[in-house]
C-alpha cells in the first residue's frame, strides 16, 4: 500500500516512515509541503495520506481543500500540533478522515492508521 | 523472311518445377525476338516471371541478336525454401564459464608474480555458481524458415527448425518466455542438451591454485585436500577426503575430514554444527556442535560448544574448551606434554554474554536518558510549543525502538543461556590414561596431574560444586585431591 507523508519536517517524516515500516508499509512518497504534495499526489496515487497542518508555501488545510475537489475517497489523517477542538472540527469539515495530535507515540499512529484504513475499506 | 512456324520458341519446365528453360533455336528471326515474346512464351507455359527473370531474358535476347546463328536458352529458376534454424540454448552472461587459466600462468609462488600484481591467484574460481531464482539461460526457439517459390509461382513451404531438446531436471524450470531458472543454489553443469544446477560442488582434486578459494552456498565434496592459505567457505556441509593444511575452513553445518587437518598453527576450522576428523594437529578449531576425532588431537586450540566424543582419541597438548561432555582415550602424553582441558566452558559464550550484557545496559541507559529529555520538556510548562511536541514524538519513537531492541536482546540472551545450560555437561571421561602435565579445569579449580592415572575415570562436580572423580558409574564420587594437585584457576 502506498502512503504519502506530507510534513515540512524531515525528522517527523523519518519518524513516521520508521513507524510505518514497522507496520510493513515501505512504499512511501514524501512531500515537504502542501504545494509539493499537490504536484506529486496525482502521479503517486497514494492509498493513505498523513498530513501536517502547519507548513510553508501551502499548509495542510490548503492542500486538503484542493485535493478533496478531485478526490473524495483517499483517506487523510491530519497529524498536527493543532489540538484545539475548533481546529479539529475545521479539519474534519474540510475532509480529513482522522486526526492525530502531536506529540504521539508510535502506538498512537499505528492505531489511527489501522482505524482509518478499516473505516475506509 | 523465314517462316516462324518452322522455328518455334519452346519452354521446358522441370519435373520439380524449379526450373523453366526457354529454347531459342538458331536462325530464329532476331527481329521477332523481343523480351515480350519471351515473357509471353514463358507465361503461356505457366511460368511466373520473378524479379530476376526479366534481366535474364533481356540479356539472352541481346546476346541472340548479336549472334543469331547460335541457339540460346534462357533459364529461370524457382526460389528454394530456407529451413528454419534449430533452437539453441544461450547461457546467461553471468553463467558462461570462464576461460581456464593457462598452465604456465599458474605461479608456483604467487608472490613472485610481478607481471600482474593485482591478480589474486587464490581467488580464481572456475566454477559457475547459480542462485535459486536466477535466470541461468534462455532457450531460443527454432526459426520458421522462409517459404520458397517454384517457377509457376506456387509456394514451397519451409521446414521449421527443431526445438532445443533441453533435458528436464528438478533443479531448473523453463518459464513461458523460455527463461531457464535455477531452482536451487549450486554449481552449473552444462553439456550438450543437459543443463542443471548441482547443489553439491564436487572438486575432483585438491583446493589449490587450480580452483582458487571455495565459497559455496550448498554442500561441498573435495576429493583430495586443501592447500596452505586457501579458504573453503561453505554454507551447508563439507566432506574433505585429503589432508587440510594451513587453510581456513568455515562450514555452515557439518564438517567431515576423512583424513584430518594439519594446520601448522596457522589454519583455522569453524563448523556451524558437528565436526568429524581422523586427526587434528596444530589447528585452531571452533564447533557449534560436537567434535569427534578418531585418533589424536595434537597441540590444538579447541572451542567446542557441543560434546567431544572421541573414545579412541588422545588429546595431547594445546587447550580444549568444551561445553558438553568429553570422552577421550588418553588425556596428555607419556612424555608429559602440557594439556589443558576446560570443562563446561565456552569462551565464545562468555564473550557473547559480556557483549550482550554491555549492550543491554547501554540500551537501558539510553531509554532512561530519553525519558529525562521528555520530562524536561514537560517540566517547561503546561503549554508545550509545537516544536517541542514534535521533539517529544521523535523521542518517544527512539525510546520505543530502544525498548524493542532491549527486549529482543534480552530474549536472545535468555535463549542462549537456556541452550548453553542444556548443552553444558562439565564432565570428562578418560578411558585409558590421564598423563602427567595434564590439567582439567572445572569452575574455578584446576586439577593438575603429576602421575599417570589409569582409566576409566570420570571427572565432574560433586553436589557441593567441588571437583571430584569416580571410576565407574555406580561408584561414589571421591575428592579430586587424592589423585591430582588442586589449584585455584581464574
Amino acid at each position: 500500500m502506498r502512503i504519502m507523508l506530507v510534513d515540512d519536517s524531515q525528522t517527523m517524516r523519518n519518524v513516521q516512515k520508521k513507524i510505518l515500516a514497522g507496520l510493513g508499509h515501505t512504499d512511501i512518497v514524501e512531500a515537504s509541503d502542501g504545494q509539493d504534495a499537490l504536484s506529486k499526489v496525482g502521479a503517486a496515487n497514494p492509498e493513505l495520506i498523513l498530513l501536517d497542518w502547519n507548513m510553508p508555501n501551502l499548509d495542510g488545510m490548503g492542500f486538503l481543500k484542493a485535493f478533496r475537489q478531485k478526490n473524495k475517497a483517499t483517506p487523510v489523517v491530519m497529524v498536527t500540533t493543532e489540538a484545539e477542538k475548533a481546529r479539529v472540527v475545521e479539519a474534519i469539515k474540510a475532509g480529513v478522515n482522522n486526526y492525530l495530535v502531536k506529540p504521539f507515540t508510535p502506538d498512537d499512529l499505528k492505531s489511527k492508521i489501522e482505524v482509518t484504513l478499516a473505516r475506509a475499506a | 523472311m523465314p517462316s516462324p512456324g518452322l522455328l518455334e520458341l519452346a519452354v521446358n519446365v522441370s519435373r520439380d518445377q524449379m526450373m523453366a528453360t526457354l529454347q531459342i533455336p538458331s536462325g530464329y528471326p532476331a527481329h521477332m525476338l523481343t523480351p515480350d515474346v519471351c515473357v509471353a512464351q514463358f507465361e503461356a507455359n505457366g511460368v511466373v516471371i520473378g524479379r530476376d527473370g526479366l534481366p535474364r531474358i533481356d540479356a539472352a535476347v541481346s546476346a541472340y541478336r548479336k549472334t543469331p546463328s547460335q541457339a540460346i536458352q534462357v533459364e529461370l529458376t524457382g526460389t528454394p525454401p530456407v529451413k528454419g534454424a534449430n533452437g539453441y540454448l544461450e547461457l546467461a552472461e553471468a553463467c558462461r564459464p570462464l576461460q581456464p587459466a593457462a598452465k604456465d600462468q599458474t605461479p608456483d609462488h604467487p608472490d613472485e608474480d610481478q607481471a600482474s600484481p593485482s591478480v589474486d591467484h587464490y581467488a580464481r574460481n572456475p566454477f559457475v555458481l547459480a542462485k535459486r531464482g536466477q535466470v541461468i539461460a534462455h532457450v531460443i526457439p527454432p526459426g520458421d524458415g522462409e517459404d520458397g517459390q517454384d517457377v509457376t509461382g506456387a509456394s514451397i513451404p519451409a521446414h521449421p527448425g527443431k526445438p532445443f531438446p533441453l533435458k528436464p531436471h528438478d533443479s531448473i524450470i523453463i518459464d513461458a518466455y523460455g527463461r531457464v531458472i535455477a531452482q536451487v543454489d549450486g554449481t552449473l553443469e552444462h553439456s550438450d542438451t543437459n543443463l542443471r544446477v548441482n547443489s553439491v560442488l564436487r572438486i575432483n582434486g585438491q583446493v589449490d591454485f587450480e580452483t582458487g578459494h571455495i565459497d559455496f552456498d550448498g554442500d561441498v565434496e573435495i576429493a583430495k585436500g586443501v592447500c596452505d592459505n586457501f579458504k573453503v567457505h561453505v554454507k551447508r556441509n563439507a566432506v574433505i577426503q585429503g589432508v587440510v593444511e594451513a587453510a581456513e575452513l568455515r562450514i555452515g553445518r557439518d564438517l567431515t575430514l576423512i583424513t584430518g587437518m594439519f594446520a601448522k598453527d596457522k589454519g583455522t576450522l569453524h563448523a556451524g554444527r558437528a565436526c568429524h576428523a581422523k586427526f587434528l594437529q596444530q589447528t585452531k578449531a571452533e564447533t557449534v556442535g560436537d567434535l569427534t576425532v578418531d585418533k589424536e588431537i595434537v597441540n590444538c586450540d579447541l572451542v567446542i560448544s557441543g560434546a567431544v566424543r572421541s573414545p579412541n582419541a588422545s588429546l595431547i597438548g594445546g587447550t580444549c574448551h568444551a561445553v558438553g561432555e568429553v570422552i577421550l582415550k588418553h588425556l596428555g602424553s607419556e612424555t608429559g606434554t602440557p594439556t589443558l582441558l576446560h570443562l563446561g566452558s565456552s569462551p565464545q559464550y562468555d564473550r557473547l554474554m559480556d557483549t550482550a550484557t554491555q549492550k543491554l545496559e547501554g540500551l537501558a541507559e539510553k531509554a532512561q536518558s530519553l525519558q529525562k529529555q521528555i520530562d524536561m520538556i514537560h517540566a517547561g510548562g503546561s503549554r508545550i510549543a509545537a516544536q517541542h511536541k514534535e521533539d517529544i514524538t521523535e523521542l518517544w519513537c527512539v525510546q520505543m525502538s530502544a525498548q524493542e531492541e532491549h527486549d529482543k536482546l534480552k530474549r536472545l540472551i535468555e535463549s542462549l543461556t537456556e541452550r548453553y545450560r542444556a548443552a553444558r555437561s562439565a564432565r570428562v571421561t578418560v578411558l585409558h590414561t590421564i598423563h602427567p602435565e595434564s590439567k582439567v579445569i572445572l569452575g574455578g579449580t584446576a586439577a593438575e596431574f603429576v602421575k599417570p592415572i589409569r582409566g576409566p575415570i570420570t571427572i565432574m562436580s560433586d553436589p557441593c560444586g567441588e571437583i571430584a572423580f569416580r571410576r565407574a558409574a555406580s561408584d561414589p564420587l571421591q575428592p579430586m585431591r587424592s589423585i591430582a594437585r588442586l589449584a585455584h584457576w581464574s
